[in-house]
């Protein structure tokens, strides 16, 4: 428990960062596109961090928070959409206080949907439970990092990092350590109290952090993580050939200097391993197995002069398919030069600090698996995987030795009963908090919602529930008009940003008649994310309406050629037709939605949209020489 | 008090569309399609999500500033503290979800990482009198 006073110490301190006199937050409006994104989108950023409402499968909205730069590649550059920039001007504190209520919404929201998931691994558990009751041997649940020992692989010689590592220690707890701590984790696994939810455990409160338990399913992978690990010591397994990626490439040698740095780690992480086997901390089974895999990673490294590095992808990861892939050489080549560039940048921290930390050791891992991933993904000719979220390793194993907790079979099937039931009650809480409405809750009005609930003081109150406010462009105009606006920058979308370049360097007109069209067209490529189209209209005003008459054809053209195809290509040219005829319509009336998007574009092509939004100082500076 | 700064457009600044033809017709785009579905299902397959991660972690090193990734786990972790100890609830549950908030941040020994006891740069989370007048 002293825990909290330290980390809330934490949070007191630095005051003297609040006595800048203004910051700078920025509404941020991006225009519409095709596809799930007609309406426009509206987002928040705050220095490096944006927060944008999205909506979610199940009719649910979200607020997610992404890096800026993410957020622009993303809507900017994939998407092809145009950001209009409105920059705020605010006091420090009245910065801080808006900034840290968008993030406890953030923080709150991701605890509310995980709680979703634990009821559900709560019912999948008992379930299973259950169903061992009956005599299935068979069933097993799934733990994180289990599966880089797990499970055994017969007749192989243990891991001498994991042999050292026990006998610290034994040296420092006791030679008995292990069987006692595994005797005590199964002793309390058996006794685990089964899941009977409470009100607190199903009601969202209306405002703050919700105080949810610390569930069954969570405390029982806990425990059984706990064992594993243990179990893995023990034995001083080695890892699975599988959860480490091959060392062969030239590029993976150590230098003396890297050598070094990762051997000091080594050494750090086995005494650090050794102190967590005496933590109270819950959690400590994942760290531990993480830990050991890492152990024995660098050992192996330290033995080959090569990199060996952890498969850090998760069990679940999103797949590009091996179509993709085999369709965009150049695209996978420009991937793996900036994923060797990013391995680069992050091996650089190892030789350039005196001691690593598990920070640095991640970015070489996350950095190398993404540049291993693409290569191998190219060379074995199979699907891709990719996350955008951090990798950390966690490969998952099968474990089948559970330990049901000593209760009745009835007691274990009423307490189904009650976590089935507290799963659809709070499915229907969150319904009710988080679901998605067009008008009165959208990604627009939930911005001025958390604005509103953070009581500070804009110079005026957006209020999206009674006007247009809750259109994104319509909010864009509102903001302008209402808080204090300090500049109003345009983003170009990376289409229009590359035919600016263009039409300073070549003939303008050549530019536009060879870039109007899809057919000639140097910029883009054709996505079959888009609808079928011909000339883009997001550019132009006047021939707009002609332009969309030959888009409305093209789509109706392609709808009916489309029909006769249904048995071969699924239908995906009728929807790619009918989609392109629908967003033709609206160019008829003078007003463009469709733009075209992009599946990749390389980074150095991108990197040269300068953001042409200036320097907080120099805003200040220019607002303060006025009278 | 706000001071309010004058209003500027940037150079080069194109106008939003705003007419009230404009209006009906963004609203009409919003019934028929919606706003703001998850960028991740529009797009089938994003190669950039292959070479960088989408949020301020370890792993992020393209991103912004030097330090950011370190910072937004400061701040992450003062926020929730702040959070939780307003609330108050289970001690182990808020060590179970400190562990996921460092896990987001590359961290798994969360425990021994200096990081989660030193203060956010921003400062931040001192407890304030609200600025609404």
């Amino acid at each position: 428990m002293r825990l909290i006073p330290a980390l809330l110490l934490t949070s007191l301190g630095a005051l003297p960062a609040l006595a800048a006199p203004s910051r700078f937050v920025d509404y941020v409006y991006v225009e519409a596109n095709e596809g799930g994104s007609s309406g426009g989108h509206a987002a928040m950023r705050f220095g490096d961090e944006t927060y944008h409402f999205q909506h979610e499968p199940g009719g649910l909205l979200r607020l997610h928070r992404d890096d800026w730069q993410h957020f622009r590649d993303t809507y900017g550059v994939l998407e092809n959409r145009t950001m209009h920039v409105s920059r705020v001007a605010m006091p420090a504190l009245a910065y801080e206080e808006l900034r840290r209520r968008f993030n406890e919404r953030f923080l709150i929201e991701r605890r509310l949907f995980e709680q979703r998931e634990t009821l559900h691994d709560d019912r999948a558990l008992l379930q299973l439970f259950l169903a061992r009751r009956h005599g299935d041997a068979t069933v097993a649940t799934h733990l994180r990092g289990a599966g880089f020992f797990f499970p055994e692989e017969p007749n192989s010689p243990a891991s001498d990092a994991l042999v050292r590592l026990r006998r610290q220690v034994q040296e420092t707890y006791g030679a008995d350590v292990i069987p006692r701590r595994m005797d005590e984790l199964r002793h309390e696994l058996g006794r685990l109290a089964l899941p009977a939810p409470t009100p607190a455990d199903v009601e969202i409160p209306a405002d703050g952090y919700p105080r949810f338990g610390y569930a069954f399913s969570r405390r029982y992978r806990d425990l059984t993580t706990a064992l594993a690990a243990l179990a893995a010591l023990d034995r001083a397994l080695p890892l699975r050939a599988e959860a480490c990626w091959p060392a062969t490439s030239p590029e993976l040698h150590l230098a003396p200097g890297e050598r070094r740095a990762l051997a000091g780690f080594a050494d750090r992480l086995a005494g650090e391993l050794t102190r967590l086997l005496g933590s109270d901390r819950p959690d400590w089974g994942f760290t531990f197995l993480v830990g050991m895999a890492r152990l024995a990673a660098l050992h192996e490294s330290e033995q080959t002069g090569r990199f060996v590095l952890l498969d850090a992808f998760p069990p679940d990861p999103e797949l590009v398919p091996r179509s993709s892939v085999r369709r965009h050489p150049d695209a996978m080549t420009s991937a793996q030069a900036e994923a060797a560039d990013e391995f680069g940048r992050a091996r650089a921290r190892l030789g350039a600090r005196a001691e690593i930390d598990e920070e640095d050791l991640a970015a070489v891992e996350a950095a190398g698996n993404r540049l291993l991933e693409l290569r191998a993904a190219v060379a074995e000719d199979r699907d891709l995987r990719v996350t955008a979220s951090a990798l950390v390793p966690s490969r998952d194993a099968p474990w089948s030795d559970l330990v049901v907790p000593d209760v009745t079979e009835d007691a274990l099937a009423q307490s189904l009963t009650r976590v089935t039931a507290a799963e659809q009650r709070f499915a229907g809480h969150l319904d009710r908090r988080c679901g998605y409405n067009l008008v009165t809750r959208n990604c627009v009005s939930e911005l001025f919602h958390t604005v509103d609930a953070a009581h500070v003081d804009l110079g005026g109150r957006i209020d999206p529930t009674r006007s247009l406010d809750f259109i994104p462009f319509v909010s864009a105009r509102a903001v302008n008009d209402t808080w204090p606006v300090a500049e109003e920058t345009t983003l170009r979308s990376y289409r229009r940003t590359r035919l600016d370049d263009m039409y300073q360097r070549e003939n303008p007109f050549r530019v536009w008649l060879r870039e109007c069209n899809v057919l000639t067209s140097t910029i883009y490529p054709r996505n079959a994310d888009d609808s079928l189209f011909l000339f883009f209209t997001d550019d132009v005003v006047v021939p707009r309406p002609f332009f969309g008459m030959a888009n409305l054809a093209t789509g109706l053209g392609a709808a009916a050629a489309g029909v006769p195809l249904l048995p071969f290509d699924g239908g995906r040219t009728l929807v790619a037709g009918l989609r392109g005829a629908v967003f033709s319509l609206p160019e008829l009336a003078f007003v463009n939605l469709r733009k075209g998007s992009f599946d990749h574009v390389p980074r150095e092509t991108h990197a040269r949209m300068a953001p042409p939004t200036r320097a907080d100082s120099d805003i200040e500076q220019e607002a303060n020489a006025r009278p | 008090m706000n001071r309010k700064v004058p209003h500027r457009r940037a150079p080069g600044l194109e106008k939003h569309p705003e007419s009230p033809f404009d209006a009906l017709v963004a609203l009409l785009a919003v019934v028929l399609a919606g706003c703001s579905i998850s960028a991740s299902s529009v797009s089938s397959w994003s190669l950039s999500k292959s070479s960088r991660s989408s949020s301020r972690s370890s792993d992020s090193s393209s991103s912004s500033s030097p330090g950011a990734a370190e910072e937004a786990y400061r701040e992450d972790v003062s926020d929730y503290t702040r959070a939780y100890v307003k609330s108050g609830g289970d001690f182990r549950a808020f060590q179970s979800d400190l562990a996921k908030i460092a896990q987001e941040h590359g961290i798994t020994n969360w425990e021994e990482n200096p990081l989660t006891y030193r203060p956010s740069a921003r400062g931040s989370a001192a407890p304030r009198c609200r600025t609404r007048s």
